[in-house]
């Protein structure tokens, strides 16, 4: 759960998602970002953690799938 | 149909004299310019540039989902909506919003994120851009966003017509209204584009202003013989137009009334203004209001301090108003405000409806002598009070010879 953390701060000061409703089961959409936002936010990611997404990986629903995501991406980067 | 009257119920100001309207226009009655020297440019390419900077306050009245993928003028465009629909009482009116329009004009569009998105993509070696560009960068981010943020089901449309932009907006939406296409609609403009690669480009042109001995709100002199162009500015005004009698019904305070709406090209020059253009656009908002040219008691003049634009104007004035053109202040406050392309139509129609039901006509700042072309009444460095003041018109003309004026009445 590397990345938890990091991912959070970027959805609390940039897309200004309330920290309470951050949890794995969380849903992007329903945290007040739409399409638009979370491809933009997979952009930011892959700018914070300096890896590169895939189009199919970025199809993350929730926070906890987006956080898993990254993980495995910094684990073959750096086991 | 027959027309209808179409009365102004609410109105949005975000501009370098601030974001309440009230107070813009008492700062600029009082006859204070807010043009600025400012740092534009990055670094080694940075230079020194007189403009007028938006006095808002994005930090309490935008959300940060919102700046995700709005560009700061349809950041702005959306706050000054959003103060227009208050003050008429709209906010809560789903069904009134839900049939209405929204016509905006913007000159440049997403101006800030097209030169963040460039500079990104050409020194980051990559193949890559980030997915919100293009709906930042759209000339119709910030009637698109209004439409979304508030409801608005009715037609959406946009206009581009640089310095026009958004007087055709407000005229367009003025004719929907009185002619039956809609009840209600918002109508107005929005124009960030002060950075830095957009400003070298304008400074390219040679028609901004040069700085005054006396200082940067010394520098934008319409009408004064030491005039050396304009100031750019940012800003967005968002006005709610209404049929007279659908105020009525639901206890809404008229703040005015467009009564005319003139439009005309100069097929003339790109950069240089036609006298028989503006002239025939006068003219013609002067017919379709039904009033004759002593009708008008005030003009708040597009003169934007250029030495061709204000003298072009003025003759265009006197063309249409004969010796009555002698007897009407004229008011240029973009030596206050500065030139807020296309946002521009839509604050100054709304400073002049604020001093119509005032009864006061804004000065021209920094006009200490008068051009001897520019010999009519145009208000040097004093607002007054005007008694019997009803009818004054509004003259913005573009680049590109494209001309809009607009006629309104006192509520």
């Amino acid at each position: 759960m590397r990345s938890e953390a990091q991912i959070i701060e970027l959805l609390v000061e940039k897309y200004g998602v309330e920290r309470d409703q951050v949890s794995p089961d969380a849903v992007m959409l329903d945290m007040g970002l739409d399409s638009l936002s979370v491809a933009e936010l997979v952009f930011d990611i892959e700018d914070l953690f300096d890896i590169v997404l895939m189009e199919e990986d970025a199809d993350f629903s929730t926070f906890g799938d987006a956080v898993a995501l990254v993980d495995r991406h910094l684990e073959s980067k750096d086991p | 149909m027959s027309p209808r009257d179409v009365v102004i119920t609410g109105m949005g100001f975000v501009t370098p004299h601030g974001d309440n309207a009230d107070t813009v226009f008492e700062r600029v009655f009082a006859g204070e310019s807010v043009i600025r020297r400012v740092r534009s440019g990055r670094e080694q390419l940075a230079g020194d540039v007189l403009l007028g900077i938006a006095d808002w306050h994005p930090h309490e009245d935008v959300l940060p989902i919102q700046k995700v993928v709005m560009d700061p003028v349809a950041q702005m465009a959306t706050v000054a909506a959003r103060r227009a629909l208050t003050q008429a009482g709209l906010l809560e009116e789903e069904r009134i919003l839900g049939s209405a329009g929204i016509y905006m004009g913007c000159g440049v569009g997403g101006a800030e994120t097209n030169e963040q998105a460039y500079l990104a993509y050409y020194t980051s070696g990559v193949r890559r851009a980030k997915p919100t560009i293009v709906p930042r960068i759209m000339p119709s981010a910030a009637t698109a966003h209004i439409s979304m943020g508030f409801g608005i089901r009715g037609p959406s449309h946009t206009y581009s017509a640089a310095c026009a932009s958004s007087a055709a907006a407000l005229g367009e939406a003025f004719r929907a209204v009185r002619d039956g296409y809609l009840d209600c609609a918002l109508a107005g403009g929005a124009e960030a584009m002060l950075a830095g690669g957009v400003v070298i480009a304008w400074e390219a042109l040679g028609v901004l202003a040069k700085e005054h001995p006396d200082g940067p709100q010394a520098s934008v002199r319409p009408f004064d013989e030491a005039r050396t162009g304009f100031a750019l500015a940012e800003g967005a005004g968002v006005l709610v137009l209404e049929t007279r009698e659908h105020a009525r019904a639901r206890g809404a305070t008229s703040l005015g009334e467009i009564v005319g709406y003139g439009a005309s090209s100069d097929a003339h020059n790109l950069t240089q203004p036609h006298p028989d253009g503006q002239a025939q656009c006068i003219s013609a908002a002067l017919s379709d209001a039904g009033l004759p040219p002593e009708a008008i008691g005030h003009i708040n003049a597009h003169a934007t301090g250029t030495q061709v634009g204000d003298k072009v104007e003025i003759a265009a004035i006197k063309k249409v108003f004969g010796s009555h053109a002698y007897r009407i202040p004229i008011s240029a406050t973009k030596s206050m405000h500065g030139h807020l392309v296309g946002a521009a139509g839509a604050v100054e129609l709304g400073l002049t409806l604020i001093g119509l039901a005032r009864g006061l006509v804004p000065p021209t700042a920094n006009l200490t002598n008068p051009d001897a072309a520019c010999d009519l009444d145009c208000v040097p460095l004093e607002g007054r009070s005007v008694p019997g003041l009803e009818y004054a018109l509004s003259n913005s003309f573009a680049f590109g010879g494209s001309n809009v004026s607009l006629v309104v009445r006192r509520a």
